[in-house]
């Protein structure tokens, strides 16, 4: 029989996942567009973030998690839990930072949380594996974190999951605008390239699904580089609408910081398996 | 251990350990968050946010330092946010100006006029807003 999870042991989790969602919400936390999103972003933008987070975090929760899970209802609910965390992480730190001001309008204060709310509850999703001992009680077997993570589809859910990641963290900078306007389109075209390649070294070295199989450097390339960076470019351009970035410009110009973006996110997608 | 109750999930689908209550109420928590802020931003898209309107208010004049301050509050009671605001104060022929980064929708913020002399009196403290950016 499984024994029962007393209250004490999920109270643990949420501590962890507490942590977690500090620990990579963070450098958002401290970004001031982050800041001014969370007001002059379209409503109905930010409506959509927040409900694409919770199918997102339940597909993190089952693969990665702040504890173990059994079964779906208990990763939804984790999911569920992971938001909470995520407002919770977002609400302290913005108080302490002062950013949340206890005169604002409930619109500007619900917007400034719930856009931080988002990848803090990613953070708190990612505890579990980034800051959970070796042999911890909570920690999944290895054969079984690897059944979970065989199969294509995992492998490519991971990767838009690690570019959504990473990408996040610059994408609401200025600096993104500003390299792609420095950037000449030849420079544009080899910075794709270097992403692409940088995924691919990634991907191999990290020994994806592909590489269990011995399979040769052309056909990982094919499976998992390839469909990996679309879709990193996919999750870039979906983030850039989401902020506003692809407000106004020409589609020379929403290239341009695609690839820009692109650059971190095709990282994520590379290095998922080790933030995942 | 329960490490290895299940290494086929297919096969034995739901043989975890029985939620705890504390689960359930942070999952609670979560859903109800994630319907206030849909219930919050679906206010704001009924209203409509095409317009910034900005309300200005002299809040307080006072000597300080030998030079006279006004707290001069906006208010932006439209669904839009303006970013760089521009308002400008006049005493007279003098005029003073500060630019307020951004003021969002229905939101407040306050900024201060500076004068060589006393606004008020003889010669009254108009304000104004001179011009913003879409954010």
């Amino acid at each position: 029989m499984a024994p029962a999870l007393s209250n004490r042991d999920y109270a643990h989790g949420l501590l962890r996942a507490f942590g977690g969602a500090v620990l990579f919400g963070f450098p958002l936390l401290m970004t001031m567009e982050m800041w001014r999103l969370g007001f002059t972003m379209a409503p109905e933008r930010l409506a959509l973030f927040v409900l694409l987070a919770v199918p997102l975090l339940f597909g993190l929760s089952y693969y990665a998690g702040f504890r173990k899970t059994y079964g779906p209802m208990n990763d939804a609910l984790d999911a569920l839990a992971a938001l909470a965390v995520g407002f919770a992480a977002a609400a302290v730190l913005l108080f302490l930072f002062g950013v949340i001001q206890p005169g604002a309008s409930v619109e500007e204060t619900v917007g400034k949380l719930s856009i931080q709310a988002v990848p803090a509850a990613i953070g708190a999703l990612l505890a579990r594996k980034q800051l959970a001992a070796e042999g911890d009680a909570s920690s999944d077997g290895p054969e079984d974190e690897e059944n979970r993570r065989e199969g294509y589809v995992s492998e490519l859910f991971l990767m838009a999951a690690g570019a959504l990641f990473l990408s996040f963290n610059v994408a609401p900078t200025e600096e993104v605008v500003l390299i792609a306007y420095q950037m000449s389109p030849l420079l544009a075209a080899l910075l794709a390239i270097a992403s692409i390649a940088l995924l691919h070294a990634i991907v191999y070295s990290l020994g994806f699904a592909g590489q269990h199989r011995h399979e040769g450097h052309a056909d990982a390339f094919l499976h998992f580089t390839v469909p990996g960076y679309a879709l990193v470019l996919l999750m870039c351009l979906y983030v850039e609408w989401t902020f506003g970035h692809a407000d106004g410009q020409s589609l020379g110009g929403l290239a341009m910081t695609t690839v820009v973006l692109a650059f971190p996110g095709a990282l994520g997608a590379g290095a998922a398996r080790l933030l995942v | 251990m329960a490490t290895k109750t299940r290494t086929n999930k297919a096969a034995e689908p739901t043989k975890g350990p029985r939620s705890p209550l504390l689960e359930w109420i942070m999952a609670g928590l979560g859903l109800a968050l994630v319907l206030a802020v849909l219930g919050v931003l679906g206010r704001a898209m009924m209203d409509g946010r095409d317009e910034v309107d900005v309300t200005l208010r002299v809040t307080e004049t006072r000597l300080v330092g030998g030079r006279w301050t006004a707290v001069v509050e906006a208010r932006n009671t439209g669904g839009a946010a303006a970013a760089r605001l521009e308002i400008e104060g006049r005493v007279g022929e003098e005029t003073a100006a500060f630019t307020l980064d951004y003021l969002p929708p229905r939101g407040r913020d306050t900024g201060v006029l500076v004068f060589s002399r006393p606004p008020g009196g003889g010669t009254a403290l108009t304000v104004r807003p001179i011009g913003w950016t879409e954010p």
